[in-house]
């Protein structure tokens, strides 16, 4: 029997000793059934918590454990991280000032070089001149390679920033092929472009071109004698491709010829070098535009070669606060190939601005809360929007009115009511 | 629907334990006892003669529930005439746990699926996995026909074991029975009340039923270490520490309680399935909580009915929670009666294995430790 029960027995009973009257011995028994189980759940409750207690405590310690090593772990590879990039950056500007500090002199050799060539008083012999020519040759090629590296130099170290705008790609390619045609005419290629007039990208053009002039560079290089090499927009319209139909590419070669430590040089269909550097710059400058470089190629088939950007509708903004007019303005840009926001006054113009980036903005001089000379000196104080295209538009088309938009920045200016046809190639000029 | 009771004693023998008689006009008979007391021929043969016509089918239990009270070593009858329903009957037998889906399947298969309202199953309680019964039942049965039952038991002595079938109580049956027709309308709830503590462990090793390891050590040592001195009366003590089951990628989660030891191998051996990698956590009962989950689970099964009250109300609760409540065990199937009513009969017994669907419409699962309750409404 439970001690207690006994106890409790004893003390209530005291004439039969420690016993029970007979009657009662059922209902004692199973009181001390009940007693024995609430011990035994007792038991069972504390010895649980004991050992669900050490189980804890030794997970903790293994939790901890593994949080001081990651931590350890993290701190350390952060340590790396930051040694390789300084590292990086080191080599960076090493690489830029050594190739700066070679080319002046570098350059001035040459042209030493070409005046000796030329030099009409002392005239060299036939093959004294073959040899400088042969000289010469090797010497631009190597400027070449030092200008490469200063141009990676510049973007790796963030002293190119690209400026994006919107730019005709017709005026890209044709720029490209003005600065390659003696190149390519050497060898008999025709440079065509397949792009209209009018075609809209979105992207820094100096960057842009460089690259496109890369890639028309090495289809010159590497097609045959009467070749041809097309320039075009790929199916979005948002990027140039250059196709020719040259020695092509082996698919294994194909992502190798983009890596700087690659430096993969081969020579052209006439023996022509390069730095090997191009397209390895080519696919920084692409990077740096937000964009890439795609090839499609198969030996003797040509190569496709697409400096890949992203599609980018332009966005114009109309602050405004007359309605019908918005109405209007937002009509009319909608017939051309852009999307439009809208703003009630200055104030909510800078509101929307603080998110929102539209490549051009048209507003009305004479609104309440903020009017347009206020916001004009706003934008033009922020970093952000100094950039920012801006076309006045205002019934009040005084000389005085016109004179302080344009000094306050203005861009263009326009009467009001808005007539379309004089609008909206303002638009489309300022866009491009 | 006409219900009448029974319960009889080795003394008494038979005695009417509700005011109803119903005799010829009963199609089936729910029987529940102890192990030892069902395995006699005697009282399902007298049974038979006060209802010739009616099929008698149950199984051994750790507890009978008649109304609103627990027997230990008693069998108890529920006679049920239905007016406007049609039952079916279906068995499968079981030699290896390995077994059990394709039992599962051949029993779900056995049922004409046309107008199948709903389908009662008991089973043997230690030669069967329960989860994997259920599920193929679950693959097998047209959707929207829920399975509800439980897993014949024996106390902690886990010995006798049977499912009775019409006077042959064996071990290793799995009864079935389908209830047919719009009339018949049926609700059920599970509950548990038990309460997960302690550090979560995985299942490292483990084969069908057996646990063998958790977070790379024994299972028994696990046991024996929490049991302390408790730990030799094994499996009795292990089921007062189920295990919460959490399998996440079938998004399950269980309470699993032990029904064998097997101290060589330092295993124990669950009611269902225990899946490599399914998460575990041991869990304590207080009786507030087991109680408050049996009122929990009876709560709304009337209004789920439609509001009239249900004539039956079938309660199969866990062993564990038997063993927990000690003496206060009717206070569970008191818990239950007060949110049910007193127009409802009530039978029912304590089991190794609840079986039913979590909600209407999911799929059927097996559980220990809890309380599930089917209440039976002809309109």
């Amino acid at each position: 029997m439970h001690p207690l029960l006994k106890r409790q027995i004893r003390d209530h009973f005291p004439s039969n000793g420690d016993t029970v009257p007979e009657e009662c011995k059922g209902l004692f028994g199973l009181i001390d059934e009940a007693y024995r189980q609430h011990d035994r759940d007792r038991a069972m409750l504390e010895r649980s918590l004991d050992v669900s207690s050490r189980e804890y405590f030794e997970r903790n310690a293994e939790v901890k454990r593994e949080l001081v090593e990651r931590k350890r772990v993290e701190e350390e590879l952060k340590r790396a991280k930051e040694q390789a990039e300084e590292a990086s950056m080191l080599k960076d500007k090493f690489v830029s000032l050594v190739s700066h500090d070679l080319r002046t002199p570098f350059a001035s050799i040459l042209g030493l070089l070409r005046l000796l060539k030329s030099d009409t008083v002392h005239p060299l012999h036939e093959d004294q001149k073959a040899l400088l020519q042969h000289v010469l040759k090797i010497g631009e090629g190597l400027v070449d390679m030092i200008d490469r590296l200063l141009d990676i130099g510049k973007l790796k170290t963030g002293r190119i920033r690209p400026q994006m705008r919107f730019v005709d790609a017709a005026d890209v390619a044709l720029k490209v092929i003005g600065g390659l045609n003696h190149a390519a005419s050497g060898k008999d290629i025709k440079l065509v472009s397949e792009i209209t007039k009018g075609s809209r990208i979105f992207t820094d053009p100096d960057l842009y071109s460089e690259v496109i002039h890369n890639l028309v560079s090495n289809s010159v290089k590497f097609s045959e004698r009467g070749g041809q090499i097309i320039i075009s927009l790929i199916e979005n319209g948002a990027s140039i491709a250059v196709k020719d139909g040259g020695k092509g590419i082996r698919a294994e070669d194909q992502s190798r010829i983009f890596r700087h430590e690659e430096k993969t040089c081969t020579p052209g269909t006439e023996g022509e070098m390069g730095s090997g550097l191009g397209l390895p710059f080519s696919m920084d400058i692409m990077e740096a535009l937000g964009g890439s470089i795609t090839v499609d190629s198969e030996p003797g088939r040509g190569s496709v070669f697409v400096a890949k950007l992203s599609k980018v509708r332009p966005l114009v903004m109309v602050v405004e606060d007359d309605q019908l007019t918005r109405m209007l303005l937002v009509d009319y840009l909608g017939q051309m190939e852009v999307d439009v926001i809208e703003a009630e006054n200055g104030e909510d113009a800078l509101t929307i601005l603080s998110t929102t980036h539209p490549h051009l903005l048209i507003t009305d001089i004479n609104m309440p809360e903020m009017d347009g000379f206020k916001l004009l000196e706003k934008l033009k104080e922020d970093k952000e929007t100094q950039g920012l295209p801006i076309i006045v538009i205002t019934s009040d088309d005084s000389i005085e009115t016109r004179e302080r938009a344009f000094q306050l920045g203005a861009d263009d200016f326009c009467g009001k009511p808005p007539v379309k046809h004089d609008l909206l190639p303002r638009v489309s000029r300022l866009l491009d | 629907m006409k219900v009448e009771q029974r319960r009889w004693a080795s003394k008494e023998g038979w005695r009417p334990y509700s005011l109803d008689s119903i005799g010829d006009s009963a199609q089936l008979v729910l029987m529940f006892g102890s192990g030892s007391a069902i395995k006699r021929p005697e009282p399902a043969e007298r049974l038979k003669s006060l209802y010739p016509a009616a099929h008698i089918i149950g199984c051994s239990t750790s507890g009978q529930i008649l109304g609103a009270r627990v027997f230990s070593d008693s069998i108890t009858a529920t006679a049920v005439q239905f007016e406007r329903t049609h039952i079916s009957l279906a068995q499968v037998r079981i030699n290896e746990v390995h077994d059990s889906h394709e039992a599962g399947g051949a029993l779900a298969s056995a049922f004409e699926h046309e107008k199948l309202a709903h389908v009662l199953v008991f089973s043997d309680g230690l030669r069967v996995n329960g989860s994997e019964l259920v599920r193929c039942m679950w693959e097998t049965l047209p959707y929207g026909v829920a399975v509800t039952g439980g897993l014949a038991s024996d106390g902690l002595r886990f010995n006798d074991n049977v499912v009775c079938l019409d006077g042959e109580a064996e071990e290793g049956k799995i009864i079935a029975v389908g209830l047919y027709g719009e009339n018949i309308k049926t609700a059920f709830s599970s509950r548990c009340g038990w309460y997960p503590f302690g550090i979560d462990r995985v299942v490292t090793r483990s084969s069908g039923n057996e646990l063998l390891e958790l977070d790379g050590k024994p299972a028994y040592d696990l046991y024996a270490e929490y049991l302390g001195e408790l730990a030799d009366e094994m499996p009795a003590t292990a089921s007062l520490l189920p295990l919460n089951l959490r399998i996440e990628t079938e998004g399950l989660d269980l309470v699993r309680a032990a029904v064998a030891v097997n101290k060589d191998r330092r295993s124990l051996t669950f009611a269902g399935g225990m899946p490599e990698g399914a998460t575990a956590r041991l869990m304590r009962g207080s009786a507030e909580r087991i109680l408050k989950g049996a009122a929990d689970a009876a709560r709304g099964l009337q209004k789920s009915a439609g509001g009239k009250p249900a004539e039956l109300a079938l309660i199969v609760s866990g062993t564990g929670r038997k063993v927990a409540l000690g003496q206060r065990v009717e206070e569970e199937v008191e818990a239950a009666r007060d949110e049910l009513g007193d127009k409802t009969a009530l039978a029912g017994f304590y089991s190794y294995g609840e079986i039913s669907p979590v909600s209407p419409h999911a799929p059927y699962e097996m559980k220990n430790n809890t309380i599930t309750i089917t209440t039976f409404l002809e309109s």
